[in-house]
C-alpha cells in the first residue's frame, strides 16, 4: 500500500511538472506551486527508496541457509521465504533441477510435514519431466510432493500464484518454459507473484531457461560444472555426486556471487569446491573431501 | 441388530481415555496434567476416569474428590458429562463408516463396534498383511484393524482394538487382553481356538453387574476358563439367567443385539425463483446464496461433505448441473464459496433460471478423526493445503492435481504413476526411502517424454559410448558407468518391448550427465540402437 501511494505521488508530481514547466529540465513543480530542484528531487527519491526498503524489510520472513558461507554472506543470511527466486539453467541439463531439489531437501530437513507443490506442464517436450524414482537418491521423499500438471502456461502460472498465497506449503516450484518470452506478460506476472508470495509466506522457485530477472528476490544460473576441474580431482573417478557451477546473478538484498558446489545426497549438504582467495587474490581450488559413503566404507 | 453368528466379524475399538481427552480439550487443559472426572455416588463425588499422569501418581478410581484434592492440590477435577461422551462416541462411529456401513457405540464400555462382515475383504490389498495361508477376508480384517489403529493413534489417543466373531468376545478382548494396548488382537473364528483365546480373561469381561461378579468371586470363579467345566444349568441355578446369557453371548450361542448408529441423511438446498434469474451478477448472487445456505445446513447438522452438485433448471425446461469435489470433507462457507466461485460463468441461463439447487454428497462427520480431538497446528495447515488443492482441482480439473505413487516395475518409465490427490492427509502409497541414499540405483532427475534416438560411437559394439551425436551437439564422453540391464516383460504376451536394454550413465565434456540406453544385445545379434532417456543433475 505504501508503495502504491508513493508511486501515485511521484506520478502526480511528474505529470504536473510536464504541464507547467513545459521543456524546462532545470526545475520541476512539486506539490502546490513549489518547485523542486534536481538535487532536491534526487534526495527525495533517495528518501522514498529508503522508505520502500524499510517497508519491504518491515515484515521479516525466515531464511534458508545454504550452509555455504560464500552464498549465505552474498544473500545477507540466506534464501528468504515469502519471496520468489528465479533458477535458470541451460537446455538438456539437469543441474538446475538438481539444485532446486537440494534446496528443497534443506527445507524438508527443517519442516518435516508441509508439502511441496511442483507445477509443470504435462508434456514438457525435450525438457522432460521430473522422475520421482530419482528423488530418494537425493534424500528427497516423493511423497511430500503435490504435482500440478497443465499444458496451458497461463493456467499453470496461475496455479503457481494460487499456491504461493497458501500458508502451510513449504515451497512451490514452477516450470515456466516459454512463458517468459512475452516480456510484458512476464513482468506483470512477476509483480503479482511477489505480492502472492508475501501473502502466503511461501518460497517460490521458478525453474526454466534464462529469463529476465527483474522483480525477483534473487536470480540464479546453474549448470553442471565443466569437466576440467573435475578431472583434476584425484582418486574420485567413481564419484558421481552432482557437481554444479552455481551463479547468483542477482540478489535484491545482497551481492552477486559464484561458486562450484558439490551436493552430497547422503547428508543433504552442499559443499563449496573453491576456497577463499589466496594472498595474491586468486581463488585456489580445494581438494574436495571424499563422499561420506566412500569415507565410511574405507574406514 | 443381530451380531451373533460363527462367520461374523466384529471389530471393537475401546477408547479408555476418551472422556479425559474430551474434557481436556473443552477446558483447555494440557494433556500432561493430572485430571480426574467424578460423578455423584452414594452422597459423595467419586472419581470415575483418571488421566495417565494421575494414575501414575497413585490416584485410583473410586476415591472421593475431597480426598484426592487433599492429596494432590495440583490435580484438576471436572464432573463427567456422559451425554457429551456419548455424542463424541457417535461421531467416532459415524467416522468409522469408512470401514463398514454398520457401526455402533457402546457407551458403557467407552467403545465403538464395527460390523466388518462382508467389508473386510476390501482391505485385502494391503500387502503388509497378506498371508498366503489365509484368505482375503482374514488378511483384510487384519489390514482394516491396522488401519483403524493407525488412524486413531495419529490423534495421540490410546486405543485397544480387537476382532472376533461375536460382539461379546470382541468386547472382552479389547478391554482385558494383556497385549491389546500394543496392537490389535484377533480371536480365531473356530470355537475351540476362541475358547483358548478367551480362557485367561477375567469374568468382568462378561459385562456382568458388580453383585454377580462379587458372587462369582466368592465361589472361586475368577477367569472365564473356570466356567468351562461347569454346566449352564448349574450356573443358572446359582447365579441367575443374566450371567448365563452373557456367557452364551460370548460364544455366539445367544444373539447379542446392538443398535447401530443411523447413517447421515443427505442434505440439499433448493430454491424456486419468483422471476427467472439471468445475467452474470444475478447468477453469482444465486450461487452465493445457495452456497451460504448449504454451509449453514451442514453446520447445523454437524456434517461435512466431500462433493457438491450445483443444479439448475432453465425456463425452457433444460436441466444442467455442475459437480465440485473437495479433497477432504468440508463445510466452511469460505471454502465452499471459493470452490464454487467460478460456477456462475459456466451457467448458460438463456432466458433465465427458474429453479436451482445444491446437494451435498459423500457426507460424513464434520471433520477427519484427527481433528475430532486434535487442536494442533498440523490440522490447521492441512485444512489450508486442502483448500488450495480443491481450488486448483476445481479450476484445472481433478486429474491435474496429482501426487506420485511408486509402481513395482523395473522399467523406469513405468516405475511411477500419478493419481489425483483425493485426500492430502492420506499417507498410503508412500515411497520407501533408502537407508543410505548414496546406495540407491542411479536414476535421472529428468526423464524425457519419449526416448530420443542418438548416434553413438563406441570402442567395441558392447562398450559404453565414446562419442555422442544428438541434434546439434557433438559430445565426447569423459566417463561412463553401466550397464544396468533391464530385460523385456517376457511373461506378458501383450508386451510392446521385445529387446533387452542396457542403461549407461555418461558424463560428456561440458559436464552434462546423460542417461543413455542401448536397445538390443550385441551377443544375440540383435539390431542395436541407442537412445537418450534422461538427464542427471
Amino acid at each position: 500500500m505504501l508503495r502504491l501511494q508513493i508511486m501515485q505521488t511521484t506520478y502526480f508530481k511528474s505529470s504536473v511538472s510536464d504541464g507547467l514547466v513545459n521543456g524546462s529540465s532545470d526545475l520541476i513543480q512539486g506539490g502546490r506551486g513549489g518547485y523542486i530542484s534536481p538535487s532536491c528531487k534526487a534526495s527525495r527519491f533517495s528518501e522514498l527508496k529508503t522508505q520502500i526498503r524499510q517497508a519491504d524489510t518491515a515484515r521479516s520472513f525466515p531464511t534458508l541457509q545454504l550452509k555455504v558461507d560464500r552464498f549465505d554472506i552474498a544473500l545477507s543470511g540466506g534464501l528468504r521465504f515469502g519471496h520468489v527466486h528465479l533458477m535458470t539453467g541451460r537446455s538438456f541439463d539437469g543441474a538446475a533441477t538438481g539444485f532446486v531439489l537440494a534446496l528443497l531437501r534443506l527445507m524438508m530437513d527443517q519442516d518435516t510435514l508441509s508439502p511441496v507443490v511442483w507445477c509443470s506442464p504435462s508434456h514438457a517436450g525435450h525438457a522432460g519431466h521430473i522422475l520421482a524414482s530419482a528423488l530418494p537418491a537425493l534424500g528427497v521423499s516423493p511423497s511430500r510432493f503435490i504435482f500440478v500438471h497443465d499444458q496451458h502456461p497461463k493456467r499453470l502460472m496461475g496455479a503457481f500464484e494460487e499456491v504461493l498465497q497458501t500458508r502451510g506449503v513449504l515451497a512451490v516450484v514452477g516450470e515456466y518454459g516459454l512463458f517468459a518470452r512475452s516480456a510484458d506478460t512476464w513482468q506483470r506476472w512477476v509483480r503479482r507473484t511477489r505480492l502472492a508470495a508475501k501473502t502466503g509466506g511461501t518460497m517460490g522457485l521458478l525453474l526454466g531457461p534464462p529469463a529476465p530477472v527483474s522483480g525477483f528476490e534473487t536470480g540464479w544460473h546453474i549448470t553442471t560444472a565443466s569437466a576440467d576441474l573435475f578431472a583434476e580431482r584425484e582418486g574420485l573417478q567413481t564419484d558421481w555426486r552432482p557437481y554444479w557451477s552455481v551463479q547468483l546473478t542477482y540478489s535484491r538484498q545482497g551481492t552477486p556471487c559464484a561458486d562450484k558446489l558439490i551436493y552430497d545426497g547422503l547428508t543433504g549438504q552442499l559443499q563449496s569446491a573453491i576456497s577463499r582467495p589466496d594472498k595474491d587474490g586468486q581463488a585456489s581450488q580445494l581438494r574436495v573431501s571424499k563422499p561420506a559413503l566412500l569415507a565410511s566404507i574405507s574406514a | 441388530m443381530d451380531v451373533s453368528g460363527d462367520d461374523r466379524q466384529i471389530i471393537y475399538l475401546h477408547l479408555p481415555c476418551l472422556p479425559i481427552r474430551r474434557m481436556a480439550r473443552v477446558q483447555g487443559w494440557s494433556l500432561e496434567e493430572k485430571v480426574g472426572l467424578y460423578q455423584r455416588e452414594k452422597g459423595a463425588d467419586r472419581l470415575v476416569y483418571l488421566s495417565a499422569e494421575a494414575r501414575a501418581d497413585g490416584v485410583q478410581a473410586g476415591l472421593s474428590v475431597a480426598d484426592a484434592r487433599a492429596r494432590h492440590p495440583d490435580m484438576r477435577f471436572a464432573p463427567v458429562d456422559h451425554n457429551a461422551d456419548q455424542a463424541l462416541l457417535t461421531a467416532f462411529a459415524r467416522w468409522a463408516f469408512r470401514y463398514s456401513p454398520v457401526t455402533g457405540i457402546d457407551a458403557d464400555g467407552l467403545g465403538i463396534w464395527i460390523e466388518a462382515t462382508g467389508a473386510s475383504h476390501l482391505f485385502a490389498h494391503a500387502t503388509d498383511f497378506h498371508d498366503t495361508d489365509a484368505d482375503d477376508t482374514d488378511s483384510g480384517l487384519k489390514a482394516m484393524c491396522a488401519d483403524l489403529y493407525r488412524q486413531i493413534s495419529q490423534t495421540g489417543l490410546r486405543a485397544s482394538i480387537a476382532s472376533a466373531s461375536t460382539f461379546g468376545a470382541a468386547f472382552a478382548l479389547a478391554h482385558y487382553h494383556r497385549d491389546v494396548s500394543a496392537q490389535p488382537v484377533h480371536a480365531p473364528a473356530r470355537r475351540a481356538r476362541m475358547r483358548e483365546a478367551l480362557a485367561d480373561l477375567p469374568l468382568a469381561a462378561l459385562r456382568l453387574p458388580l453383585d454377580i461378579l462379587h458372587a462369582l468371586s466368592q465361589a472361586g470363579l475368577r477367569q472365564i476358563s473356570h466356567l468351562y467345566p461347569l454346566s449352564r444349568a448349574d450356573l443358572t441355578a446359582r447365579f441367575g439367567p443374566d450371567m448365563v446369557l452373557r456367557y452364551s453371548q460370548l460364544f455366539g450361542d445367544q444373539p447379542d443385539s446392538q443398535i447401530p448408529v443411523q447413517p447421515v441423511q443427505p442434505v440439499a438446498v433448493t430454491k424456486i425463483w419468483a422471476e427467472p434469474v439471468m445475467g452474470y451478477e444475478a447468477l453469482c448472487h444465486m450461487v452465493s446464496q445457495l452456497t451460504a445456505k448449504m454451509a449453514e445446513r451442514l453446520l447445523d447438522a454437524e456434517l461435512a461433505a466431500r462433493s457438491f452438485e450445483l443444479g439448475w433448471q432453465r425456463t425452457d425446461g433444460q436441466v444442467s448441473c455442475l459437480l465440485f469435489r473437495l479433497s477432504r470433507p468440508g463445510r466452511r462457507e469460505q471454502t465452499l464459496q471459493r470452490l464454487i466461485a467460478g460456477a456462475a460463468e459456466k451457467i448458460d441461463a438463456e432466458f433465465g433460471v427458474e429453479y436451482s439447487w445444491i446437494q451435498a454428497h459423500e457426507l460424513t462427520v464434520d471433520v477427519p478423526v484427527t481433528a475430532l480431538l486434535g487442536t494442533d497446528q498440523d490440522s490447521l495447515q492441512a485444512s489450508q493445503v486442502s483448500d488450495m488443492v480443491d481450488i486448483l482441482a476445481a479450476r484445472l480439473g481433478p486429474d491435474k492435481v496429482q501426487r506420485v505413487v511408486s509402481q513395482s516395475d523395473w522399467h523406469i518409465a513405468d516405475s511411477q504413476a500419478y493419481q489425483p490427490v483425493a485426500d492430502v492427509t492420506d499417507k498410503t502409497g508412500q515411497w520407501s526411502m533408502p537407508v543410505l541414499a548414496g546406495l540407491a540405483s542411479p536414476r535421472p532427475v529428468r526423464l524425457l517424454d519419449r526416448p530420443e534416438p542418438v548416434k553413438v560411437v563406441a570402442m567395441m559394439p558392447d562398450h559404453p559410448p565414446a562419442m555422442i551425436r544428438w541434434r546439434h551437439y557433438n559430445w565426447t564422453v569423459l566417463r561412463a558407468t553401466g550397464p544396468e540391464r533391464v530385460g523385456p516383460r517376457w511373461w506378458d504376451p501383450n508386451r510392446t518391448d521385445r529387446l533387452s536394454r542396457d542403461y549407461y550413465r555418461v558424463e560428456v565434456e561440458d559436464g552434462r550427465r546423460l542417461w543413455l540406453c542401448r536397445e538390443g544385445l550385441v551377443e544375440r545379434g540383435d539390431k542395436v540402437s541407442w537412445f537418450i532417456y534422461g538427464l542427471f543433475s
